[in-house]
């Protein structure tokens, strides 16, 4: 089909793409552009105003408002074992399962142990059981011993150390007991009692002398006495 | 230990143990003021005798310990003293030419240690070293003196 100059001139005037010479040629030819618009126009709307048909709704009116029980349809529906059909295929349709674990071990073989060379490496003893020998120093480290100071050998200790001093303090307050003239020079040591008022660590008197330690009393002071005179001695 | 030092604390002196407790107390001590550098050291010089009665002027503050010494009467004859420095002597001259020599041996917050030596013309007397509570004093007694001996109240204080 052709179109003649004046058919093409009106459809580019009804599509707005017309140019001078399209108008000049349509009016000249008497033909009215406007009609020409409007009439695609109704053709246009004559199309669009189809209503779409309303199935659903049809159906619906027809088969009642009976729900339709879809989600227990589905529930019901026995599920596709995937996993089954897989293993079934890799099986070759036995029930059994792929011994994999097997198959591994069988191809790497049985590792070697670590421990030997580690072992030799850190200078320990290869045959040593580590972990029998991790227990016992925890338990070593965790066990509770209790500490007891005076344990028989030190009560031995304490007892003669008690002694010691009891027969150096006796014999220091002895001889100034007995008044007797002590030999060339008496000397005596005694340890220190910390908070008593004087500490005599050492004590010596010339050869014609006695000595008396006299204490009257915790706050009193310590008295030496010395009798360089036997007759002047208490 | 601390136990240890009890039963030689009770076999030394038969009486209550005064010295556990200070073994702590001693520690408190310690956290006091600075210590002097220098102990003051003084030396009394007193005559007990049984020919007199009473205790004379300057000694009341000792009076009570003096009594308990076998003597009715006590007088003081004398008081000297000098800063001593740790390591360093001091000789006192008391009546009768007997000498009294102090050296301070070392001190610390609680204690100072002395050497105390008495001589008298004849010799030797008492040769001791002690510790000396801090601030406190002990007593020498016994060289005779004029029908009664001499005591020898020694202070250390710093």
């Amino acid at each position: 089909m052709n179109l003649t100059p004046l058919e093409l001139s009106r459809l580019k005037a009804e599509d707005g793409l017309a140019s001078s010479e399209d108008i000049d040629r349509v009016d000249q030819a008497g033909i009215d552009r406007e009609a020409d618009g409007l009439l695609r126009a109704s053709i246009k709307a004559a199309l669009r105003s189809n209503p779409p048909l309303e199935v659903a709704d049809g159906v619906m009116r027809r088969i009642g408002s009976v729900p339709l029980p879809l989600g227990d349809a589905i529930r019901q529906e026995p599920h596709t074992t995937v996993a089954d059909a897989v293993m079934a295929s890799l099986g070759g349709g036995q029930a059994s399962p792929i011994p994999v674990r097997q198959a591994l071990t069988g191809e790497a073989g049985i590792p070697d142990a670590l421990w030997p060379s580690i072992a030799a490496a850190v200078g320990a003893d290869p045959g040593m059981h580590i972990g029998k020998r991790l227990r016992s120093e925890v338990e070593q480290e965790s066990a509770f011993r209790a500490q007891v100071w005076l344990t028989p050998r030190r009560r031995w200790a304490v007892g003669g150390a008690a002694l010691a001093c009891a027969a150096a303090a006796a014999f220091l307050i002895g001889v100034g007991i007995t008044n007797t003239p002590v030999g060339p020079a008496a000397s005596a040591a005694i340890s220190p009692i910390l908070d008593a008022p004087v500490d005599i660590e050492e004590l010596e008197v010339g050869m014609s002398s006695s000595v008396q330690v006299l204490q009257f009393g915790n706050d009193a002071p310590t008295i030496i006495f010395v009798s360089d005179d036997l007759e002047g001695a208490q | 230990m601390r136990v240890t030092r009890w039963i030689l604390a009770l076999a030394m002196t038969g009486s209550a143990p005064v010295f556990a407790s200070s073994l702590d107390g001693a520690l408190v001590v310690e956290k006091r003021a600075d210590v002097a550098s220098e102990v003051k050291v003084r030396v009394w010089t007193v005559h007990a005798t049984n020919r007199s009665k009473g205790v004379g002027d300057g000694l009341e503050r000792i009076a009570k310990h003096l009594k308990n010494l076998n003597y009715t009467g006590f007088s003081l004859l004398s008081k000297d003293g000098a800063a001593i420095p740790p390591k360093a002597s001091r000789k006192f001259t008391v009546v009768g030419d007997k000498a009294v020599k102090v050296t301070v041996l070392d001190r610390n917050e609680t204690r100072a240690r002395v050497r105390v030596q008495v001589t008298s013309p004849k010799g030797k007397l008492l040769d001791t070293t002690v510790s000396i509570r801090r601030n406190g004093f002990f007593m020498v007694a016994g060289p005779a003196h004029d029908q009664g001996v001499l005591v020898l109240p020694i202070f250390a204080r710093y």
